[in-house]
């Protein structure tokens, strides 16, 4: 392999700084404080702290309502992404086949990428609403079935719903883009060997989508388990007693309603390495199967 | 739908228990020292929480959440609940909403064979801090002085739904027949709760540390009772014993401190 390397020089450092400080001031130097406040107990209003060591942790994981928000981040994350991907992989083939309207459908589902996660959940509040949204009309045949604030799995389904419909855009973008760069020259040869539609799909695009199929899935995870804050506080509150409390949702109760700083920093972190075991397992097992041409 | 009573928002703890002068934690509501303990499973709370329970079940009340979709406040304007509970900020709101019905405010009801008592203020609050210069401390007074002077009470009473802050900008608005007109007639009902006795030992206020999060625990357990997952004992049980685990962390933060 050859080598190549750079002569340091002052432009280059000048034109990377801006993007540096960038990152150290808001990834680095937020991580480092998270990190020495998860081993110290933090007084809400400046003043001091002492340092304790584990015990942070100890206490988030001794909590059995911590596991429970574990385990419904779990759930959510790959609920999403399984749903997520499967709507976005659909109407992207859809509009690669050039059905109908194609053009419009292609701008169309764009858009849900570029509605703030807030606002997608005030949306879903009114959809998901028992007495005034689309599922009130199942209320009025079986009065009092569909309540979010008494069931824990409507109000799993719903932000997991919620959820799911804010990421199809990013990945139909990207299934789109994957599906439109294989050569026609295969598919043609495909269809004159005499594959009809399904046959070429099954056989042909989805084996070469693989790589784009892994990325959004390393992304859907990852995006699910630390961008569903919005969608939770505006649907469920992280109610009916804790059952939508994921574990995003929670450090910021803790945190900044609570201000309990170091309890917050303590499950950041375990976030962090959860997110990370979680890239770390896909990078070694999934992708082992993944074929780059 | 048939109209029910009450339309019942989760916050039944503090000013029930102040107005009933039951307390909600050890030490004098928590004033007295840091190494306070929750109390509220063990007061007339628990009674009146076993109520409200009763009450959804035999269908005279309504739970109301943000998951629900729908505030307490929602179901009153719209006739669905005649009664509901809240902040008087809301006279102002429901004022704006004009609801198609005639409608009135009163003091917060107290039970049968128990004594009234002061309510406490909730909401933000002004804080003026130590360890800053002379003049620095001339312009926060000078700042408060003007908050309370007769015409910026005015102000914000009339903008906000708020009570006047201060004594004397109550009896400025009162001697002006302020409360006589309307949107204001009987606004002024939270002052009288506010002043109704001089505040005792257990109605002067609640201070406890991570008390966001003691609410947040008993939001929650109460919710699980209100499913039926628990009786409402259990649930106050667990709700005060994870608030204590609160409360001992809270004065583990503030190790050999105390207040002022």
């Amino acid at each position: 392999m050859r080598r190549a390397y750079f002569k340091f020089s002052w432009i280059a450092a000048a034109l990377l700084a801006p993007q540096l400080i960038i990152i150290f001031v808001f990834f680095y130097w937020p991580s480092a404080q998270a990190l020495y406040w998860a081993f110290t107990l933090e007084q809400p209003w400046g003043g001091g702290n002492t340092w304790v060591g584990f015990e942070n942790f100890r206490t988030v994981l001794a909590d059995p309502y911590y596991w429970g928000s574990v385990r419904v981040s779990v759930i959510y994350a790959l609920a999403t992404t399984v749903l997520a991907m499967g709507m976005a992989l659909t109407l992207a083939i859809f509009v690669d086949r050039q059905l109908a309207g194609y053009k419009a459908y292609r701008v169309a589902i764009i858009w849900p990428y570029a509605v703030a996660a807030p606002a997608a959940g005030l949306a879903f509040q009114f959809v998901f609403n028992p007495g005034a949204g689309i599922f009130s009309y199942i209320n009025s045949v079986a009065p009092g079935w569909w309540d979010l604030s008494k069931y824990p799995w409507q109000a799993v389904t719903a932000i997991v719903i919620a959820g799911a419909w804010k990421q199809v855009a990013y990945s139909f973008i990207f299934f789109l883009a994957a599906l439109q760069s294989i050569p026609r020259s295969l598919t043609e040869a495909a269809a004159m060997d005499g594959a009809r539609p399904l046959r070429r799909m099954v056989d042909l695009q989805l084996p070469l989508l693989t790589p784009t199929f892994f990325f959004l899935l390393v992304i859907n995870i990852t995006d699910s388990f630390t961008d569903s804050f919005g969608i939770v506080d505006t649907l469920t509150g992280g109610g009916p007693f804790r059952a939508t409390d994921l574990m995003v949702y929670k450090i910021y109760v803790d945190g900044f309603r609570g201000f309990d700083y170091s309890g917050a920093a303590a499950q950041s972190i375990i976030l962090m390495l959860l997110v990370m075991a979680l890239t770390f397992v896909q990078f070694r097992y999934v992708e082992r199967r993944v074929h780059y041409t | 739908m048939q109209p029910r009573l009450f339309a019942v928002d989760l916050g039944h703890l503090e000013q029930f228990s102040v107005v009933h002068n039951v307390p909600v934690a050890s030490n004098n509501n928590g004033y007295d020292g840091l190494d306070s303990q929750l109390l509220f499973n063990t007061t007339l709370h628990v009674q009146h929480m076993e109520n409200i329970q009763r009450w959804i079940t035999d269908g005279y009340a309504l739970v109301r959440t943000p998951a629900a979709g729908k505030q307490a406040r929602d179901s009153f304007i719209e006739g669905e609940c005649a009664i509901f509970f809240s902040s008087i900020a809301d006279h102002n709101t429901i004022h704006k909403l004009t609801p198609a019905f005639a409608w009135d405010v009163q003091m917060i009801p107290t039970y049968e064979g128990t004594e009234r008592h002061n309510t406490v203020v909730g909401g933000a609050s002004l804080w003026v801090l130590s360890g800053k210069t002379d003049e620095e401390y001339k312009a926060a007074a000078a700042y408060l002085a003007f908050l309370a002077t007769p015409e910026s009470e005015e102000f914000w009473v009339s903008n906000t739904g708020y009570i006047p802050v201060t004594k004397t900008g109550y009896d400025a608005l009162l001697a002006k027949g302020f409360y006589t007109k309307q949107p204001y007639v009987n606004r002024d009902i939270a002052l009288k709760s506010l002043t109704y006795t001089e505040p005792g030992p257990l109605t002067r206020g609640i201070r406890l540390g991570s008390f966001i999060q003691i609410r947040a625990e008993w939001l929650a357990e109460v919710e699980a009772a209100l499913a039926g997952q628990k009786t409402m004992q259990e649930a106050l049980d667990t709700a005060v014993a994870r608030g204590n685990d609160h409360l001992a962390r809270f004065a583990k933060t503030y190790a050999g401190k105390s207040f002022p």
